[in-house]
């Protein structure tokens, strides 16, 4: 059986919200760029004068939001146990791979505020940084339902 | 003992003595003049240098240790290579220190919004940093003493 011919039911409800957070975290990431964009082209402000801070904060709690939402909804309808032993492994794979990203981001905004640049690109490169992080994690998540986790 | 549980061990102690030796040399300047211009690069650059020298040293050290003491009771002294379960437990630890690493993101970003001095956002960041250690090092000694 190839992985398409796999009926729903048999997406973990872990691996299923694996798939709902990719989805929402780069509508999220996008809608935040294309608000911000268009403010650093139509404001007639350097780049770093923009107001960034509303929409940040918006994207974060909206996405948060829903996110927790969905996940509380389906969580309470799923009737059983969220995760397995699997779950828990894959859960934990991912995790470590965001924590590596994550600590290279940190250490790039030290770097940074060391060189006393705008708080702006502190904060850029912080939100990207961690959005990439959790990216990567969560491809690398699904990746390791269908392939297995690489030892 | 593994090698990777000695280094979680070593870690437990390294982070929060580093973490007291750079507030107290950033805060008593803090207290003598303005936060923009407190030099705490250098500090920071050392904290951070001296964690990372701090736990490979500390762990070879406590490795011989113990192999002169169990040399000393008359054993055969033996290194323990790491296996599946250490590396299970190393990532069973990185996902539990990213609760302090998130909250603290998430605070240096509202930091930057108010635009506070530079100082301040990186030693949230820095104390971020040490918490999200040390409660991963707790969370994996967990792992080894207790099981998952």
């Amino acid at each position: 059986m190839t992985t398409r011919d796999i009926p729903a039911e048999d997406i973990s409800f872990t691996e299923g919200a694996q798939y709902a957070g990719l989805a929402l975290s780069v509508l999220s990431m996008l809608a935040y760029l294309a608000i911000v964009l268009t403010r650093v082209f139509t404001d007639d402000v350097s780049v770093t004068k923009v107001a960034w801070q509303g929409p940040m904060l918006l994207v974060v709690a909206i996405g948060g939001a829903l996110y927790g939402i969905g996940y509380g909804i389906a969580g309470i309808r799923h009737h059983r146990p969220v995760e397995d032993a699997r779950d828990k492994e894959i859960q934990r794979y991912g995790g470590a791979i965001n924590g590596g990203l994550v600590g290279l981001t940190v250490a790039v905004s030290i770097v940074l505020l060391a060189l006393n640049v705008e708080p702006f690109w502190v904060a850029h490169n912080l939100f990207l940084g961690s959005w990439f992080a959790s990216f990567v994690s969560t491809v690398g998540r699904v990746a390791a339902y269908r392939e297995g986790i690489p030892s | 003992m593994t090698v990777s549980e000695r280094s979680v061990w070593v870690q437990l102690f390294v982070m929060p003595l580093v973490a007291v030796g750079y507030f107290s040399v950033v805060l008593s300047r803090a207290a003598d003049e303005s936060v923009a211009e407190i030099s705490w690069v250098v500090p920071m650059i050392w904290a951070i240098g001296v964690v990372v020298a701090g736990i490979i040293a500390g762990t070879i050290a406590s490795a011989i240790g113990s192999a002169v003491a169990a040399a000393a009771r008359g054993e055969e002294p033996e290194l323990e290579e790491g296996d599946q379960r250490d590396k299970e437990i190393e990532r069973l630890g990185n996902r539990k220190a990213q609760f302090f690493t998130g909250i603290g993101t998430m605070a240096v970003i509202v930091l930057c919004m108010f635009r506070v001095d530079p100082f301040w956002i990186a030693s949230t960041m820095f104390l971020a940093g040490i918490l999200a250690g040390v409660h991963g090092a707790i969370a994996k000694l967990r792992a080894y003493r207790r099981g998952f």
